[in-house]
């Protein structure tokens, strides 16, 4: 019987031998691990920012007019509006981002649209705003999941909001023949309804005709091209340089390129996308054209969020910082939006490129040769 | 003269008594099953000797935790040899209904001729079952030894499809498990599989429960460590219980008794085989052979699409019909040509090391090659088709009978109607459905209550030209995408529902006035839609401006009228004439 007890002995020893060692291992990396996941924490305001309960959602930057307008149009206001939309005059950029905000507005009442047509039946702004409403409203309704996470009853509705979005473009092309704009919002119906490239480079070519280097038009199209929408990684690195190598001084165009690589990026999580060579030199060139660019620019916010993601992704923390710290306490814009949590997206990055810049000992930024 | 199949299956399955080795396995077989019980008590000894040991060292709470983890394991095994026990119902087999002797006395008289050529004792009970099977069940008592009494169970499908020569080779296959004696140990490699795959099918079942238990529980404790905002357990290998590693054990044990056993079990059905090629001649076998799995294809196909085509609307096909329809599948030429493609097209061969140890019957391409390699007896496949139905005497009541004794109080509830009627009933009942939600919001809107059809749809496309499409519109329910969205995208989803629903509307107005028409098709697909071209072409568009913001209803309109509906649609005529 003690033969028994010794091997049972044994057994027990040999058995701790090996799992006490391995469980010791185990709870090592374990730990490890959570400490790599732990969040790391920043006092914002320490450093003069603002603090993630502050931040705001819903806009890239600040623009009161654009606030005040929307809400008045909102409130039946439409004749506001109008002259918002009108005092854009040629610049058609500005017109489109003018634009956008007052179908911001229609989308979530258009009663307001519905009162300026009837007023003003042949104004072709009011038919634009209609029609490009339509276009957003769609949109609303389909939602920005994957096909997969889309239920028929949202693919129906924006099948049939599109079908009546075209017409209304069309229409609107034909009372401002000069305008890029109605055949802009085309696009985003080219990009639903799944446009042949030829038929969409017709598209493209009236718009070109009428504003070569249009900002809003060129990531409209940067979309289209995009691998998950009717293009290729391929096709939309190709747009998104030629854009960028066309724009004239001063353009905000140069950011496309960081914009199409934050789309490969998206596409390819796990991908080395941001090791690319040619990011270095895509980053510096929106520096140098940020720097052209006057203060208060309506695209400059956008331009700033995603230098700022770029360049956090690239550890250049001493330029991300200056980014961060200019665009202040505004979430709402690529590439933040494109996270299910924008606020933690943007927290996550501004936080780690504060840590990292504390760290390397607050270097200054790089001097740029202008 | 026992028949010795040449051919690949000549070494293995050598039928007959005489064959040496053939109660060696049979032995084997026994003592297997022997083993599993052996095994059982086995492992109770070395529980109950470790206690033993334990009781000799000196007493600590060690040997209490020993003794109370041992008692746990004995309760495992004691458990797992009385999961062994199949439920009763498992002897039974599966419902159906037992045909008398007076009720059938040829069907009865004709299987008892059988019974006397195989050689054996003729069958106690003969029951019709759903399905196309064939099996000969015997209630067989110590561990299969002494013989019980025997049931005969015969598919309806089989009756309906197999002509009565074929019929006669399945019928032989069954009773020849039986002809031979040395196959009476035979039960016990059955009853050995039985006990096998369900005692590892129930503690692998188990296992399975019992983690997914403890995930649950898991998952539950760092939700509400979360909720108090603690960080979450940490996660430790799922800690298996003594099921499992019972289950690793026996399913060892199992497969090793497979292995050794499939050689006993397949010799049984070639065995059984020849038997029914002996009555009903080689060629006929194969042929059954051929056709019994194309049988099966086919009756779950009648099933499915076509008895159960009503199910939803409360509707069946007339009595005797649930099964009987099949009868009506069998005589259409397309499916005919289909079946009998089916049973042509070559067989699964399987290479030797993919057999699976597990199946109880050879491969039938196996099978065949074996009938086809006997002596041709001179019998051909007879091509004059006597179908086994003429066995039977009523069989219209006994199909009805078969529906009482198989069906669920449910089914026997529903509505029969003609098969004819099945697919436009059942289409109108779905449709009524699915516009009552519409129908409810116009009657809540006007205050008149209103009843799918032409009538109805006149009415609401007057309410929609009085422009009251967003008002009946927000009465109908929202999906939860909807119910999320607000502003101008609820109302557009709201749009949606509303086009879906008098999309419905006006097919169902279309089936009344006869525009549409939906009919039973048996050479498939089931339900046939018969619209005019131009009607399926521009009901989209016609519903598209019927919704449009401002409605325009005219195009809906005219496009049933010009099918023949007047009166409501152009707001003139009395009601139309229905046909529901």
């Amino acid at each position: 019987m003690n033969v028994l007890i010794d091997i049972a002995g044994v057994g027990v020893l040999a058995y701790a031998a090996v799992t006490i060692p391995r469980n010791i291992r185990k709870a090592r990396a374990q730990k490890a691990e959570e400490k790599a996941k732990a969040p790391v924490t920043i006092d914002a305001a320490a450093y003069g920012l603002v603090p993630a309960a502050r931040l705001d959602k819903r806009h890239a930057g600040p623009d009161p007019e654009a606030d005040a307008v929307a809400a008045a149009a909102l409130a039946g206001d439409w004749r506001r509006a109008a002259g918002y939309l009108a005092n854009a005059g040629r610049d058609w950029d500005l017109r489109w981002y003018r634009l956008g905000i007052l179908v911001n507005a229609a989308v979530e009442d258009d009663s307001w649209v519905k009162a300026w047509r009837t007023e003003y039946p042949g104004d072709p702004s009011a038919a634009l705003v209609h029609a490009d409403a339509l276009v957003s409203l769609a949109g609303e309704v389909r939602g920005a999941q994957l096909a997969k996470h889309t239920t028929s009853e949202q693919f129906e509705g924006f099948h049939r909001l599109l079908a009546e979005a075209l017409p209304a473009c069309r229409e609107a092309a034909r009372m401002a023949p000069e305008d890029p704009c109605p055949w802009i919002a085309q696009i985003t119906i080219a990009l639903g309804l799944g446009w042949a490239h030829d038929d969409f480079r017709a598209l493209w070519a009236e718009i070109t005709a009428r504003d070569p280097h249009h900002f809003g038009a060129h990531v409209s199209a940067l979309q289209y091209w995009c691998a998950k929408w009717r293009g290729s990684h391929e096709l939309m690195y190709a747009f998104a340089e030629q854009a960028a190598a066309a724009a004239p001084p001063g353009s905000p165009l140069p950011v496309l390129r960081l914009y199409a690589l934050f789309e490969h990026a998206c596409r390819e999580a796990k991908g080395p996308v941001y090791d690319q060579p040619f990011v270095d030199p895509a980053i510096d060139a929106t520096l140098d054209a940020v720097a052209r660019i006057p203060a208060g620019h309506h695209r400059l916010p956008l331009v700033r969020h995603l230098l700022a993601k770029m360049l956090f992704e690239r550890k250049r923390y001493a330029e991300a910082v200056e980014q961060f710290r200019a665009v202040g306490g505004y979430v709402g814009s690529v590439p933040w939006t494109y996270s299910g949590d924008p606020v933690k997206a943007f927290v996550h990055a501004r936080t780690n490129t504060f840590v990292g810049w504390e760290k390397a000992g607050r270097p200054a930024p790089p001097p740029r040769a202008h | 003269m026992p028949l010795r199949p040449a051919g690949p299956a000549a070494s293995g399955p050598a039928a007959g008594r005489g064959a040496p080795g053939a109660s060696l396995r049979a032995a084997l077989a026994l003592g297997l099953l022997l083993g599993f019980y052996l095994l059982a008590l086995a492992l109770l000894v070395a529980v109950a000797a470790l206690d033993v040991v334990l009781a000799r060292g000196t007493f600590t709470v060690v040997t209490v935790e020993g003794w109370l983890g041992s008692l746990a394991v004995a309760w495992c095994v004691l458990r797992v040899v009385a999961l062994g026990r199949r439920r009763e119902e498992g002897r039974e087999g599966p419902p159906g209904l037992s045909l008398t002797p007076r009720e059938q006395p040829e069907l009865w008289e004709h299987v008892r001729r059988l019974a006397e050529r195989v050689g054996t004792r003729p069958p106690a009970e003969i029951r019709i079952v759903p399905g196309a099977v064939a099996m000969v069940r015997e209630d067989a008592r110590w561990l299969g030894l002494v013989p019980g009494e025997r049931r005969l169970f015969l598919g309806v499908a089989l009756l309906l499809g197999l002509p009565g020569a074929e019929l006669d080779a399945v019928l032989g296959h069954e009773l020849g498990h039986y002809a031979h004696h040395d196959t009476r140990l035979g039960h016990v490699v059955a009853a050995l599989r039985g006990r096998l795959a369900h005692t590892v099918g129930a503690l692998r079942e188990r296992a399975a429960r019992e983690e997914a238990e403890e995930r649950a529980e898991f998952a539950a404790k760092t939700a509400r460590r979360r909720a108090e905002g603690r960080p979450p357990p940490l996660r430790r290998g799922g800690t298996r219980g003594p099921d499992h590693y019972l289950a690793l054990v026996f399913t060892a044990y199992a497969k090793l008794c497979l292995r050794l056993t499939e050689a006993v079990s397949r010799r049984q059905e070639y065995a059984a085989d020849l038997v029914a090629a002996r009555i009903a001649g080689p060629a006929t076998t194969a042929a059954a052979l051929r056709r019994v799995p194309a049988l099966e294809a086919a009756d779950e196909l009648y099933l499915n699409q076509y008895a159960l085509m009503g199910w939803d609307a409360g509707l069946l096909p007339p009595e005797g019909q649930f099964y009987g329809g099949f009868a009506l599948l069998l005589v259409d030429d397309t499916r005919r040509e289909q079946l009998a493609a089916l049973a042509r097209e070559p067989l699964p061969e399987e290479p030797g090391e993919d057999r699976s140890p597990y199946a109880s019957h050879p491969p039938t391409a196996d099978r065949i090659r074996a009938l086809e390699s006997l002596p041709d007896d001179g019998r051909t496949l007879t091509l004059v088709r006597r179908p086994a139905t003429a066995l039977l005497r009523a069989p219209d009541r006994l199909l009805a009978g078969l529906e009482q004794a198989t069906l669920s109080t449910e089914a026997l509830s529903k509505h029969r109607v003609p098969w004819a009627e099945l697919p436009w009933q059942a289409r109108r009942d779905i449709a009524a459905r699915e516009t009552e939600p519409l129908l409810a919001a116009m009657a809540e809107l006007t205050g008149a209550p209103a009843a799918p059809g032409v009538i109805a749809l006149g009415h609401l496309l007057d309410l929609l030209d009085r422009g009251l499409l967003d008002e009946l519109a927000a009465r109908l329910p929202r999906s939860e995408r909807a119910a999320r969205s607000s502003g101008r995208a609820a109302r557009e989803f709201a749009r949606t529902a509303f086009r879906s629903a008098l999309r419905q509307l006006a097919l169902g107005a279309a089936l009344e006035t006869g525009l549409c028409r939906w009919e039973l098709c048996w050479a498939g697909p089931p339900v046939r839609r018969t619209a005019p071209a131009w009607f399926t072409e521009d009901l989209p568009a016609a519903l598209d401006r019927a919704v449009a913001e401002p409605a325009v209803t005219a195009p809906l309109r005219t496009l049933l009228l010009r099918g023949g509906a007047h009166g409501p649609l152009d707001g003139t005529g009395p009601a139309p004439h229905t046909l529901a």
